[in-house]
């Protein structure tokens, strides 16, 4: 009987989808004037109300019709060193689980024309970055000049995903599924902002065999090799490398009521303790160490290796009380039979610990209209004893900033949380 | 903090070898040091420990050259019935899952069509259980073969 209702709700999905995003007309260029940003960082005519340390998020149904609880924002890429050779791309995925600006080849427009990054071959640099749920993303680094908001990041690199000259090489990289097209991205890239710099840090700036980073073995690129990439070369973080703001960001997301919403907006505003719009009013500070990890107490479990990841669509973790919805899919969603509501305790590697409550309600019942993008008590099991994953929902009615390694800030130097 | 629980028979890595073999063995094969190698993969080994004998099953340790650890667990007979791992890059999957690389593929593919997104992999079905989780540059995971575990093993007691 719930396998009927959940093959239901997905075709009703599927058939939104095809209806929703994707296709439209050849990407173009314009110049930074024509974006939304002025050169000198002041807020744009078009959205005067915002600070510069200010970037729009949205939570809505993305570039496929089965997306709930991803949040997206536009980002302006240039040539680097050029601002009237420019373009903004919208949904964008936030994700704070990984490191590094990547987009989709079939979004950016052949006219940014944007700078190959050499390895030490001198042959072009090449990434690879391996998702849990076995998608990866490979393709050339390049350099840009990347805008959020106001805010601008200097020729750092960014991955052209699914480049079609290199795309023969992908075996290199995984035997997964590439990322390949908005649809299955269910976005048009991906924003790592994370706790961490790079995408790899030290460990791929001294040892070839790294497992991220890639090289042709001969001009003509008929094959791949693995290859050392310093940590100016990988994939950046971008908030470091600003000008100012550059310790860390909050994400600042309403709440929604318990029966969701079609979509939600907010700010990510970068920096902690810099403006007036990103002091931290709580003093609940979590510091993980170079983990990324801390401690969620749970029914009286200590789950050690948990995070916050706007990455994860829901909130994951093992309940041996709370039913899973029945159905063709093995790795699913929980489904009470009404509402329940649970209280933890987060402790990092400092004394500091932050009570949190949620919720968990039915995913088939949530899932039933299919205009909802917002689900605040979605969750499913995670088949790990020690981990709490919270995702997207965790975010909603809460303003969470998160602070970077090695930056300091008010609340003391990352990697750290504030919530 | 490091989901691998410690060998008991652990002994320190080897010095850097060079090997060139691939990294490790399928689920429901040899282990690795008994296996030909996989060319198409870049994956290099760094060090191997021993292998460590646990009662009814041994345990073979391998460190790749990108700093992911891999175990091997095999049963007396010599087939790799778990295998677990833990750091900075997933470890190629389908080296490690042989056979049931299918069915991890194809219940990813199906969880990503009904919605769940950005994910900890929680599968149990056709014989295989395996847990993969963490965010980049911090992953562990683990998966067994349900029908290859010694009787009277607790496998949950062996890998977590």
């Amino acid at each position: 009987m719930f396998k009927n209702i959940v093959c239901a709700v997905l075709v009703v999905i599927v058939l939104t989808a095809c209806g929703g995003g994707g296709g439209g007309s050849a990407p173009t260029v314009s110049g930074m004037s024509a974006t939304t940003v002025s050169s000198d960082g002041s807020a744009p005519a078009s959205s005067a109300t915002l600070a510069s340390n200010v970037l729009a998020i949205t939570v809505d149904k993305g570039t496929a019709g089965n997306n709930v609880n991803r949040l997206y924002t536009d980002v302006t890429i240039c040539q680097s060193g050029n601002t009237s050779v420019c373009q903004t791309i919208d949904h964008v995925l936030v994700d704070t689980g990984s490191t590094g600006l990547r987009l989709l080849s079939g979004v950016m427009a052949p006219s940014l024309n944007l700078r190959n990054v050499a390895a030490a071959s001198g042959l072009p640099l090449l990434a690879c970055a391996r998702f849990l749920d076995n998608t990866f993303a490979w393709g050339p680094v390049v350099a840009a000049d990347v805008t959020l908001g106001g805010k601008t990041a200097a020729g750092i690199s960014v991955q052209m995903v699914a480049d079609p000259v290199f795309n023969g090489l992908a075996r290199s990289c995984s035997s997964g599924t590439a990322i390949d097209t908005a649809a299955s991205l269910g976005a048009k890239g991906i924003i790592g902002l994370g706790l961490f710099k790079e995408d790899c840090g030290a460990s791929c700036a001294s040892v070839t065999g790294n497992g991220v980073y890639f090289t042709c073995t001969t001009l003509a690129c008929t094959a791949a090799t693995a290859t050392r990439a310093t940590t100016a070369q990988q994939l950046k973080n971008p908030i470091p490398v600003f000008a100012s703001d550059n310790n860390g960001f909050l994400i600042d997301l309403p709440a929604v009521g318990s029966a969701g919403a079609v979509s939600l907006s907010g700010s990510l505003i970068f920096g902690i303790g810099t403006q007036s719009n990103n002091q931290v009013t709580s003093s609940l500070v979590l510091t993980t160490g170079a983990t990324g990890y801390f401690s969620t107490l749970l029914a009286g479990q200590s789950l050690n290796t948990s995070f916050i990841d706007t990455g994860s669509n829901g909130l994951y973790f093992d309940s041996s009380t709370i039913p899973t919805c029945s159905g063709s899919v093995s790795s699913s969603f929980y489904c009470p039979k009404s509402l329940l509501t649970f209280s933890t305790t987060q402790s990092g590697i400092n004394a500091g610990n932050s009570p949190v409550v949620f919720s968990v309600d039915n995913a088939i019942t949530l899932f039933s209209d299919p205009a909802k993008t917002v689900l605040p008590n979605l969750a499913g099991a995670i088949g790990n004893a020690r981990t709490f994953d919270w995702g997207l929902p965790f975010f909603y009615g809460r303003r969470v900033f998160t602070g970077i390694e090695g930056q300091p800030s008010t609340v003391g130097t990352g990697p750290l949380y504030a919530f | 903090m490091i989901p691998l629980k410690p060998l008991l028979f652990f002994l320190p890595f080897l010095a850097f070898t060079g090997l060139t073999n691939p990294a490790v063995a399928a689920l429901g094969q040899k282990p690795s040091r008994l296996v030909a190698s996989s060319p198409s993969k870049v994956t290099r080994m760094l060090a191997m420990a021993p292998i460590a004998s646990v009662g009814s099953y041994t345990v073979q340790e391998t460190q790749l050259e990108n700093g992911t650890v891999v175990r091997e667990y095999s049963t007396s007979e010599g087939l790799v019935f778990a295998v677990a791992w833990q750091g900075p890059v997933l470890p190629d999957l389908d080296v490690l899952l042989g056979g049931y690389f299918n069915t991890f593929k194809f219940e990813t593919e199906q969880g990503r069509l009904l919605g769940r997104r950005g994910a900890p992999v929680n599968i149990a079905r056709d014989g295989l259980v395996m847990r993969s989780n963490g965010r980049m540059r911090n992953f562990f995971g683990h998966a067994y073969a349900t029908e290859l575990i010694p009787s009277g093993l607790a496998i949950q007691d062996v890998l977590e």
